[in-house]
């Protein structure tokens, strides 16, 4: 019987999500002003080391950023499990903050030194982070989400392990054979595996916990998490086996597959939801996942027809429309909901307590998914049809929604009254 | 939902029991039926649970003095010796209630929604006390966790909940339907966290504790 080690507080303390979540706009600030004083050559040529750099600020230090935080966070409640020595997340958090920088500026600015304190911090930062992660989610339940957990963690284990070669390599000069394949096989353990697995396993839960909806049917969650492992488990064998391309669809497949069921149970399950209201999570989570399926959509045109464009538009739709819109979709809900957990909930009932809404005023939440939006569509439109004009002005909106995150996720982490209308 | 209302308060008391087991009886299995019982019905539960267990499930809607009420339905199938089964039943029951008490905010009609959160409060209470009470300190006995185990947290979580109701409670009593609303956008996340702790984890812990003795248990929450 699982009793020992069981464990149901609200762990861990307040500021180590938090810091996380609050750093993360500040990245997606730095990736706005990188494309905006680069322009378009930035989206031209996926592969160019300034290209990389604008890539993992956003899947480094604003996507990956949120996903840390929240796993934190997450892990506790969902498998009731509690993360060991949780203050090291903020150790976690200092490696991935200055790696991710140390990176992004040692590719910028052609500094291979640079690439050597980046690489280890984030070795270090992601092997603490596993070390926490690996004893607490091997006592966690064995429903979809506990499952998808441990999956998602050993798929970041992979893809940093793939990204820490590449650094060395771009600070030794290339050494690996079959370059472009094994840059194929890194983006799908972090696109699919990572991110995949981590998104889906924790919409399994959260999806009834926010919006009252039936619970996610396990029999479909299943095929989700296979249809994400054959995409993460046939890339390696065929990206690397052969070049004819129906072949090569194989591992797409399996995310399509994937996002199909997904998809086409989340609308199912809020269309029986209990609860009708709407909010801009709910809009976040629907147009997140619209965006992912275009994503699939131009990496299946990338795969038949290799255009340097379509593999920008896969990557724009899929991690700034899909994958960054459901964060902001669940922080919506999550950063006001611990800001008041950890700081009213005690003294609600003995005196009147600010609420949710207080910590994150709906204006708010409503204005930071107009400015989303807004960098996505340009974002879209710079990927697609690339003129340097368009992708600098895209630039600006991305710059310009991570300048408003960042203040209003400051605002609400700083947040301690007033006290209300009484 | 209950469509019918039995009113107790108006049939003779040697006469209730008879009257409240033959509705059960004539109730279409699944239906239910809202019952007036006046004073706490515990009695007549007592018997009902000693005759007709397993076909029936009982909550109450107001405990006022004097003007007790309660909703009785006829079970499609037997009530199973999980107490995982029973409370996360009433979890959705309570949530049910809360979104009534919500849809009828929203629209704006005050009397609705105050009498809809009033029984949603009082499910809330009752759900508590059944865990408090019975549930919580029967299983730290068996599991040998004591009070220092999972259950503080979640009475730590209960008293949090019980906070928030009151701010909610004390809205509808201004007439406040705004800052209700927004109570209850809190409320939702941190009851359904809760909710789901103690479903994934404490409950099915407690089928596994429990097995077949759990009837007993269940036949003690269902007067609370």
């Amino acid at each position: 019987m699982r009793t020992a080690g069981l464990r149901l507080e609200q762990a861990p303390p307040l500021d180590i999500p938090l810091r996380f979540f609050v750093t993360a706009p500040a990245f997606t600030l730095a990736a706005g002003l990188l494309l905006l004083w680069r322009g378009g050559v930035l989206l031209a040529t996926p592969l160019h080391p300034a290209a990389l750099a604008l890539a993992h600020l956003v899947t480094l230090g604003w996507l990956s950023m949120v996903m840390v935080g929240a796993i934190y966070q997450i892990v506790p409640v969902l498998a009731g499990v509690v993360v060991p020595a949780a203050g090291l997340g903020r150790w976690v958090h200092a490696g991935l903050t200055l790696g991710t920088a140390a990176l992004a500026a040692g590719l910028l600015l052609g500094w291979p030194a640079l690439l050597y304190p980046a690489a280890g911090l984030l070795a270090a930062a992601f092997l603490v982070l596993l070390a926490q992660l690996a004893p607490a989610l091997a006592g966690a339940g064995v429903n979809a989400t506990g499952i998808a957990l441990r999956l998602a963690v050993a798929a970041l284990a992979c893809a940093v392990g793939f990204g820490l070669i590449f650094a060395l390599e771009h600070a030794l000069g290339h050494f690996l054979p079959r370059r472009s394949a094994l840059v194929g096989v890194h983006l799908y353990l972090g696109l699919a595996g990572w991110m995949g697995w981590l998104i889906t396993g924790v919409g399994f839960a959260v999806l009834p916990m926010f919006y009252l909806t039936p619970p996610f049917p396990p029999g479909r969650a299943r095929w989700v998490l296979l249809g994400l492992g054959w995409a993460v488990l046939s890339a390696a064998p065929v990206l690397l086996g052969t070049e004819a391309w129906p072949w090569r669809l194989a591992p797409w497949a399996g995310a399509a597959g994937a996002w199909g069921v997904f998809f086409i149970t989340v609308l199912g399950l809020l269309r029986a939801r209990r609860r009708k209201v709407s909010d801009p999570t709910l809009a976040l989570w629907l147009g997140g996942l619209a965006a992912a399926g275009l994503a699939l959509a131009a990496l299946a045109a990338h795969t038949l027809h290799p255009a340097p464009r379509l593999a920008v538009a896969f990557a724009v739709l899929f991690l700034v429309g899909g994958v960054a819109s459901i964060e902001l979709g669940m922080l919506c809900k999550i950063v006001p909901f611990l800001v008041w957990l950890h700081r009213f909930s005690r003294r609600a009932g003995k005196e009147p307590v600010p609420l949710m809404r207080d910590i994150l005023p709906l204006r708010r939440a409503e204005r930071l998914r107009l400015a989303h939006l807004a960098a996505v569509v340009l974002l879209s439109a710079a990927a697609l049809a690339p003129a340097d004009a368009t992708a600098r002005l895209a630039g600006l909106a991305l710059a310009g929604s991570g300048a408003y995150g960042l203040y209003v996720w400051v605002a609400a982490a700083r947040f301690r009254g007033p006290a209300p209308r009484a | 939902m209950s469509s019918t209302a039995l009113d107790l308060t108006q049939v003779d008391p040697d006469e209730r029991y008879a009257r409240l087991a033959r509705t059960l009886t004539d109730l279409a299995p699944g239906a239910a039926v809202e019952v007036v019982t006046g004073e706490p019905p515990r009695k007549l539960l007592q018997r009902l649970i000693a005759e007709r267990w397993g076909g029936f499930d009982w909550a109450p809607l107001s405990a006022a003095q004097g003007a007790c009420r309660g909703v009785l339905r006829r079970r499609e199938t037997p009530l199973p010796d999980s107490l995982a089964a029973f409370l996360t039943a009433d979890h959705a029951r309570c949530d049910a209630l809360y979104l009534e008490a919500e849809d009828a905010a929203q629209a704006g009609n005050l009397a609705r929604a105050e009498e809809r959160f009033r029984a949603f409060h009082l499910g809330m209470l009752r759900h508590f006390e059944m865990e408090e009470q019975g549930f919580f300190t029967d299983f730290e006995a068996r599991s040998g966790m004591g009070r220092e185990g999972p259950t503080a947290v979640m009475r730590e979580e209960h008293e949090q909940v019980r906070g928030l109701l009151r701010q909610m409670g004390d809205a509808v009593d201004e007439g406040d339907l705004a800052t209700f609303l927004a109570g209850g956008e809190t409320l939702l996340i941190l009851m359904e966290q809760h909710n789901l702790k103690e479903q994934q984890v404490l409950y099915e812990l407690a089928d596994e504790l429990f097995g077949p003795e759990a009837q007993a248990l269940l036949k003690r929450l269902f007067l609370f």
